[in-house]
């Protein structure tokens, strides 16, 4: 990785590792098989979305399930909720309508299709926003699934 | 006595009709990357009925294709009646808590609105990536990257 390329970019490298002769094909399977997100910007350059700090043995193995229950891992699961808090208003201002939420309770994009919504998102370049389609009338929640 | 060890706790999704009953779905948020590498995130149906990954049919054009239904056309069963109904099957890659399936088997199919899930998260060449355990009595689905 060229520790120059944080010239211009506005980013600060804080840390960098050896990726040595290995090929980028190598170290994709590595990133992705320890669970980094990453990803290739337009220029060919490998960007790592973050990393995950942690401490072992942070916590007693008898206490681990209790506290995973208080504290489960986030699941990006933030803009769903704030659309099924919210989905009266939205059924009001969006019914029959596609829409993306970005920062988990933003709605910045709106189209009566998925490809109008989508050409939205590529001018507004909006990165992975939560997509959903509003319904326009009462939504069944009984289904043959579970209940 | 068998135990398994799990990374995440996903909670279900607790909706209340108004009548306030309540129901609850396993909903895990799932990001779809298109074939240029942007991605968005969906909120998917964990369905364990599911063959195979189904999205509504919007989705086509997000996927690069002119029509839904250019693909194999494909006749699956469903709970929802004796005579089944055809779905059309295509690849994509997707993404659940960091973890990408590239090219997993895709149906797409004429979906009821719900603005919760705009699909269902089926097995093939997906469920043998993760570890799952489903625990109804505490809404919460688990998941290991690890299986």
């Amino acid at each position: 990785m060229n520790p120059n390329s944080q010239e211009n970019t506005g980013m600060t490298i804080v840390s960098n590792i050896m990726t040595g002769s290995r090929s980028y094909e190598e170290i994709l399977y590595e990133l992705e098989k320890a669970g980094v997100e990453c990803y290739i910007t337009e220029e060919g350059d490998l960007m790592i979305r973050y990393w995950q700090v942690g401490a072992k043995d942070f916590a007693p193995l008898e206490k681990v399930g209790e506290l995973r229950r208080r504290n489960p891992a986030t699941t990006g699961a933030e803009a769903l909720e704030w659309t099924s808090k919210h989905l009266n208003e939205l059924m009001t201002k969006y019914g029959g309508k596609w829409i993306a939420i970005a920062d988990a309770s933003t709605v910045v994009a709106s189209s009566d299709s998925l490809s109008g919504l989508m050409e939205q998102l590529r001018e507004l370049d909006v990165e992975e926003p939560f997509v959903t389609q509003i319904p326009t009338g009462t939504v069944v929640w009984q289904t043959m699934y579970a209940k | 006595m068998q135990s398994k060890t799990f990374d995440f706790a996903i909670p279900f999704h607790e909706v209340r009709d108004p009548s306030g009953e309540s129901f609850w779905f396993p909903i895990v948020m799932v990001s779809l990357i298109q074939p240029g590498g942007y991605k968005v995130q969906l909120p998917l149906l964990f369905d364990t009925g599911a063959s195979v990954t189904t999205l509504r049919r919007d989705f086509y054009s997000y996927l690069g294709l002119s029509r839904w239904d250019e693909g194999q056309a494909e006749q699956v069963s469903t709970a929802g009646g004796p005579n089944g109904t055809t779905v059309y099957r295509y690849q994509a890659s997707i993404e659940l808590l960091g973890k990408a399936i590239m090219d997993c088997p895709m149906h797409l199919a004429d979906l009821p609105v719900n603005p919760l899930y705009v699909g269902l998260l089926g097995r093939k060449q997906f469920f043998d990536q993760f570890g799952f355990g489903f625990w109804e009595r505490d809404h919460v689905l688990y998941v290991t990257l690890n299986p």
